[in-house]
């Protein structure tokens, strides 16, 4: 942030002058410790958030992600080449894909709803959200294509420009796909906003997680052909991290 | 993490071991340097409940953001600037420029006697109550500079960074760092009287007012002399 304009010409100071506003300011210096009910304050902080971190305990340890999108993956292409076959065979004609009770009915759905990938996939019991709908230590899950934007957007710090676009676009590359976050699924994604949430500015809020940890993804108003985006910090919605993005 | 162990840890150890995933780290970290970071908020901030909102904040974006450091500094110029970025915010989102006039007997204060010259080694008492209401003219004055000045100064003059350091937390250059704190001493002298004509920089406040300050003397007419 550039700085206020100073009220009319400054004066020039003299080797002298300078050396004495230097001096004055040294002897302003605080040396004396920080005072013991900050250091009682910022120490109960500090516990607090150890004590949320995922795998302390009473906190469900963090999953293994890539794991889990290769078998939700894996279910959808099987409940895919269920819907061909049963589209083969005609309609009314089950079949079971998966020896998991949860799958089989997720599978039934999209077999009998059709092809993979559509909205309804979503409404499956192992969806992005089972961590929400039933099993709160779950905890987030990374996005798919199927999941829309309603899934935590996986950001990292130093790749932060390339992960946005590049979720964004998978998202959107199936425009029936795209749910938007409601409150619950900030939850689910171990970020629930405040209320009101008006501290994170306009713009559109998604869950997501930087560089491992929950944040907040809020997409401002475009700007001609660009946007900025800004992630956040859950409860203080301090910014963590900005860059500007082409418009979606 | 035991009580030997961490004594032995550098900075960059502490801070990896926490993105590492030890419950432990961040706290011996910031333990170690936040004496130096609540003198840099409390400056910055102009009070002690905002310094501790300030550092708070500060406290909790280094905390998850330790994953984004990349070496590339000392832990503390990072450290620090996390800690003067969060309390720029906070004087920014206020929009309140602290408009605290300088002490009422400005004007007076020179009375008093020499200022500059002594030190907080004194031994007598009323020495040592000047130096204490230096301290605060002092600290009136800097709370009336723009921000990014007066971040500027409290690093270089107060704390005694090195100039490049104090660019590398505030995230700009070196020669704006030098252009922050020219402009800022120059604000500091007139604000603090330092440049009236045939004035003594070792005596606060004394003779004419400062044109910038908000107190103006009932007694000597600022007309010139009378030549006749």
């Amino acid at each position: 942030m550039s700085d206020q304009p100073d009220a009319g010409p400054l004066p020039e100071l003299t080797p002298a002058q300078e050396s004495e506003i230097r001096r004055l300011l040294a002897e302003a210096r605080h040396d004396e410790p920080m005072p013991v009910d900050v250091v009682d304050r910022l120490d109960a902080v500090l516990a607090g958030l150890t004590r949320d971190e995922p795998g302390s305990e009473g906190v469900a340890p963090v999953i293994d992600l890539a794991a889990r999108r290769r078998r939700r993956n894996a279910a959808a292409l099987l409940a895919g080449a269920a819907a061909v076959v049963v589209a083969g065979f005609g309609i009314g004609q089950m079949i079971d894909v998966s020896s998991n009770d949860s799958a089989d009915s997720g599978a039934t759905v999209n077999a009998d709803r059709g092809a993979a990938g559509s909205a309804d996939d979503q409404e499956a019991p192992e969806s992005h959200l089972e961590g929400g709908d039933g099993n709160p230590s779950e905890g987030p899950a990374a996005p798919t294509p199927m999941d829309g934007l309603a899934a935590p957007l996986s950001l990292r710090s130093d790749h932060l420009e390339r992960d946005i676009t590049h979720q964004l676009r998978l998202a959107y590359a199936d425009a029936s796909s795209v749910r938007t976050p409601d409150a619950k699924d900030f939850i689910a994604a171990g970020c629930p906003l405040p209320s009101p949430a008006t501290k994170f500015g306009l713009g559109d809020l998604y869950p997501a997680l930087f560089d491992g940890r929950p944040a907040v993804l809020a997409l401002r108003p475009p700007t001609g052909d660009t946007q900025q985006a800004d992630v956040l910090a859950c409860s203080t919605a301090d910014t963590l991290a900005s860059v500007t993005i082409p418009s979606h | 993490m035991n009580a030997p162990a961490e004594a032995e840890l550098t900075d960059h150890e502490l801070l990896q071991a926490h993105v590492d995933g030890d419950p432990d780290a961040f706290a011996v970290l910031f333990r170690r340097h936040r004496d130096r970071l609540w003198a840099v908020a409390l400056r910055t901030m102009g009070n002690p409940d905002d310094a501790a909102d300030g550092l708070q904040d500060g406290m909790i974006a280094a905390y998850r953001r330790a994953g984004s450091f990349r070496g590339d500094a000392a832990v503390t110029t990072w450290m620090h600037r996390v800690v003067v970025n969060a309390c720029l915010d906070r004087l920014r989102a206020a929009k309140v420029r602290r408009a605290d006039p300088l002490p009422e007997d400005l004007d007076d204060f020179g009375d008093r006697g020499s200022l500059a010259t002594s030190t907080t080694d004194a031994a007598d008492p009323a020495d040592l109550a000047v130096v204490d209401e230096r301290r605060r003219m002092v600290l009136a004055a800097l709370d009336q500079l723009p921000a990014d000045q007066k971040a500027a100064l409290i690093l270089v003059d107060m704390e005694g960074y090195p100039v490049a350091e104090v660019a590398a937390m505030l995230d700009c250059a070196v020669g704006t760092v030098k252009s922050r704190c020219s402009r800022g001493r120059a604000r500091l002298a007139t604000l603090l009287g330092v440049l009236r004509p045939g004035g003594d920089p070792d005596h606060l406040g004394t003779g004419n007012p400062d044109p910038l300050s908000s107190v103006r003397t009932t007694e000597a007419s600022r007309a010139p002399p009378d030549l006749g």
